[in-house]
């Protein structure tokens, strides 16, 4: 199965790319299996996968989300606004 | 309510005006600046990115939850995104109530919250030539 990802951020700069796309052969996965696999194709992400957060178009993801085929996902570091 | 990401400068008289309202006898405005020093390293300017579709959405949501909690007359929050120097106000948030109390207390809960939700990032342009995204871990 395929994700797609819109990176931001210092997520967009060590991807060295806007948006991604990961390809698994399980027919779905955690957030956690979503971190191994960004870590696995970016080693440069390493240090921040644990903390990245993923949402579907303006909402937040719950950590306990499963992500499936074709989902369009949305990955960025902890917001530093204000 | 009203929501605002922008890249112009935010006039505090305008955020003002926004929630100004006779219905009001308090109105707190709370505004982020851009600081020299952070940690003993020296700042020369910031630049900021956003998810502006989320942050926007985000800031929407946090604007009506703050309704539902305090008696608010009215509310703004506007974010600047874009390069800003030492000084420049990045954040306005302002909030009008009948008394004084709730006025401070929701613009305390709005910044507070808007600095872990809002989905947006500054980039420190430090005094010695080097670049680097701001990300609390």
């Amino acid at each position: 199965m395929k994700v797609h990802l819109t990176l931001f951020a210092a997520a967009q700069e060590l991807a060295g790319a806007k948006t991604i796309e990961l390809d698994f052969e399980q027919e779905q996965i955690n957030l956690h299996e979503l971190r191994s696999a960004l870590t696995e194709k970016f080693p440069a992400m390493s240090a921040l996968a644990p903390h990245l957060l993923f949402a579907a178009g303006t909402d937040y993801l719950p950590p306990e989300s499963i992500i499936t085929d074709g989902d369009q996902l949305v990955c960025f570091p902890p917001v530093s606004g204000g | 309510m009203h929501i605002e990401l922008t890249n112009d400068v935010i006039q505090t008289e305008d955020v003002y005006a926004y929630v100004s309202s006779k219905d009001a006898g308090a109105v707190v405005l709370f505004l982020g600046t851009v600081r020299e020093m952070t940690s003993g390293r020296q700042t020369v300017a910031l630049d900021y990115d956003a998810y502006p579709e989320m942050a926007q959405a985000q800031m929407q949501d946090l604007a009506q939850e703050a309704i539902d909690k305090w008696p608010i007359v009215n509310v703004a929050i506007v974010h600047r995104l874009g390069h800003l120097e030492l000084g420049e106000i990045s954040v306005a948030v302002a909030v009008s109530t009948p008394h004084r109390r709730d006025a401070f207390e929701a613009g305390q809960y709005l910044i507070d919250e808007l600095k872990v939700r809002v989905p947006v990032w500054k980039k420190e342009n430090w005094s010695d030539g080097t670049t680097e995204w701001v990300h609390p871990t």
